[in-house]
């Protein structure tokens, strides 16, 4: 099934984060707690689905020259929806991810998708690619940083799941422990997945 | 070739156009509660660092902007400000509450900052903040004497109660004949 | 020779009696003075750090290198210099389990991630402590005395927090706050006079990188005297800023090495965020080792300059 293959893809064979490393800014900077990592992964899903969707529907009319252009307009509606809806109803989480939100429009995971499938498949394939990727990259920062936030606070979106006995490693909550973990993660899937395969 | 230009422009101003439409509309219903939110934010400050305050009202004078907290009746129960400071990893934003009448701190909470998260973050802890309740306007605000230090976090420290300090000296000198 | 026959090798043709072994315990050997020092001052605690901090690196090092399938190196002794040289940078307070991890993360992040001795691009040691100080940053900067065992700053802390100097005498015997076995700059020069005498270290970072510190704090008003013999710039010149693997190969390179580490320590102690900088000065310089070495690399002899 060609459609389940363009949407399984992102989750794991390709994953953006873990297989593609793309996108590695907001993987980095604000996986420091769960809630943030599951945010911006949300946030990014929305506008990877909708610019895939709209590019794909579109890309016809787009003439060749000006396709980037035309991309990063589409790519940076959504970046701008997506950052004025989180600063009305979700301001807290807003004031956390601050820039990175509308840092979201030069993930190059985005404008990735746009140029290397949107453009060229169906509507109904570039829908389902983009969802695999997204939720890809989704479940690729809440992992992150769920990590970091247990070895960094002790705590799991906020709360203590470890006892007073532990002590946590603050330097899983600052940028250094971002590169740690993600290195380490990388690591151990190119060992998990060469012994499988 | 003329075709091809008159096309790409077309195209890209009828994305350009669409896009624009769209943001206009969200903007339009998005806006007002965005502005709410950072109204209500403010509010809370300074109904925290006023105990009493029901509402606020801004004043200015001389360049400098501060917030009258108002009880029920309208009634002014007291006086805050915003404080600025460089602490260790970037600006450290305060909002400062004063009592006029008894020349003293009403209250202090930090609105935003950059400090390392389980160091200097602690500002935020309340019984950070709680100890500037009640000092004197002529307080030193030394860290260690007259402000109990993070432990782990000097810098931080200092930085918060050196721009509550100056903060105050330049409120006191714009507002402080009111009284 | 067993035959006549011609035998053919590459380079080095010419060898000498010293290995990585000998090496490695003649560092171990110069430092015992500083870690006996520290244990003089500061008491039992700093001795079982030490210890720990050694049969850690040796185990995690065995462990490691055997579940990877690798040879089993533990015997050449650098898996033991780590672990003394995280030990003797640490607070002589530090609860033992915290020295644990400093020295996993030194042994496997700092050294066998990139394939073992000779492959590690930063000193290992520094790794685990830099690891530990962001980590546990109210643990990694709470100091003794080596008089009473009550709470105090370094004299490098005190001087840039509080402007109290600190005399001359206890600074170079140690008697002062600090890490293990960095307070006392006399057992430190013992070490290091064996080393230099032997052979194993190179002077020309360590004399660069003190004399960048001196004539940058004399040029700015500081006391040079002061910082040359405070805090970790004397264990960081001989003990780390000389290891083989993460400083430049090439003369020119380990001037240029030692004065930018000079640079940096004085930035840092000056006008950064911490009272120290040795340890990040010698960090960062380890990062451009291998672009030195690729800048620096001499000529070969009969090669004739371009356009010349």
């Amino acid at each position: 099934m060609k459609i389940w293959k363009d949407f399984i893809k992102g989750l794991w064979e390709e994953n953006p984060t873990f297989r593609l490393l793309i996108g590695m800014c907001p993987v980095l900077a604000v996986t420091n707690a769960a809630i943030n990592g599951v945010a911006m992964g949300l946030a990014t899903l929305f506008v990877l689905v909708c610019s895939s969707t709209i590019i794909s529907l579109i890309k016809n009319l787009i003439p060749s020259k000006v396709r980037i252009p035309c991309y990063i307009v589409v790519i940076a509606t959504f970046v701008t929806i997506a950052d004025l809806v989180l600063a009305a109803y979700f301001p807290d989480i807003h004031a956390v991810l601050g820039l990175f939100v509308p840092l979201i429009v030069v993930n190059c995971l985005i404008l990735g998708r746009a140029e290397a499938f949107a453009s060229k498949n169906t509507v109904t394939r570039s829908f389902f690619d983009a969802l695999g990727m997204g939720l890809g990259f989704t479940w690729a920062l809440t992992f992150l940083s769920i990590i970091r936030e247990v070895l960094g606070m002790g705590s799991i979106f906020g709360f203590r799941v470890l006892g007073e006995w532990f002590t946590p490693f603050l330097i899983f909550v600052l940028p250094p422990g971002a590169f740690i973990t993600l290195g380490i993660i990388v690591g151990l899937m190119n060992t998990f997945t060469r012994k499988t395969a | 070739m003329r075709r091809e230009y008159i096309r790409m422009v077309v195209v890209l101003m009828i994305i350009s156009l669409f896009s624009g439409a769209v943001l206009a509309q969200t903007y339009k219903v998005t806006i007002p509660k965005i502005n709410e939110n950072a109204l209500r934010k403010q509010e809370a400050a300074i109904i925290k660092v006023i105990p009493g305050a029901k509402s606020f009202k801004e004043v200015s004078k001389d360049g400098v902007t501060a917030f009258e907290g108002l009880d029920e009746n309208g009634n002014k129960v007291g006086m805050a400000f915003i404080a600025k400071s460089g602490g260790f990893g970037g600006i450290i934003t305060m909002m400062v509450g004063v009592d006029m009448e008894e020349k003293k701190l009403a209250g202090m909470t930090v609105l935003s900052h950059l400090e390392t998260p389980g160091l200097g973050a602690r500002i935020q802890e309340d019984w950070f903040q709680e100890q500037f309740k009640g000092k004197s306007f002529d307080d030193g605000f030394v860290v260690k004497e007259d402000v109990d230090a993070i432990t782990g976090a000097t810098i931080s420290s200092t930085a918060v109660a050196k721009g509550v300090k100056d903060s105050l000296e330049k409120f006191l000198q714009v507002f402080g004949g009111e009284y | 020779m067993e035959n006549d026959k011609l035998v053919i090798t590459s380079s080095p043709h010419i060898f000498d009696d010293d290995s990585v072994e000998k090496i490695m315990y003649g560092v171990i050997i110069a430092l015992l003075p500083a870690s006996i020092m520290g244990v003089y001052y500061f008491g039992l605690h700093a001795l079982l750090l030490i210890v720990t901090c050694v049969i850690t690196a040796v185990l995690t090092e065995a462990l490691f290198q055997k579940a990877r399938n690798y040879p089993v190196t533990i015997k050449d002794g650098s898996a033991v210099i780590t672990g003394l040289l995280l030990a003797l940078n640490l607070p002589p307070g530090l609860p033992a389990w915290m020295a644990v991890v400093g020295t996993v993360v030194a042994i496997i992040l700092g050294k066998q991630i990139f394939g073992g001795l000779g492959h590690n691009p930063f000193n290992p040691a520094l790794v685990g402590r830099a690891f530990l100080v962001a980590s546990f940053p109210v643990a990694m900067t709470t100091w003794l005395s080596p008089v009473d065992a009550t709470t105090t700053a370094t004299p490098l802390g005190l001087m840039k927090l509080e402007g109290i100097p600190t005399d001359y005498w206890s600074l170079f015997i140690g008697k002062i706050g600090g890490t293990i076995g960095e307070t006392s700059a006399l057992a430190i020069l013992i070490g290091a006079g064996y080393l230099l005498y032997k052979g194993y270290i190179d002077w020309r970072i360590p004399l660069s990188y003190i004399g960048t510190v001196a004539v940058l704090t004399t040029v700015f008003g500081r006391d040079p005297i002061f910082h040359i013999f405070a805090g970790g710039l004397m264990l960081g010149a001989f003990f780390m800023a000389t290891d083989m693997v993460t400083t430049p190969i090439t003369k020119k390179g380990r001037w240029i090495f030692g004065i930018g580490a000079g640079i940096l320590v004085v930035v840092i102690r000056l006008w950064g965020g911490y009272p120290e900088g040795a340890s990040y000065s010698i960090l960062l310089m380890n990062g451009i080792t291998p672009l030195l070495n690729r800048y620096t690399r001499p000529r070969v002899f009969g090669e004739v300059k371009k356009n010349a």
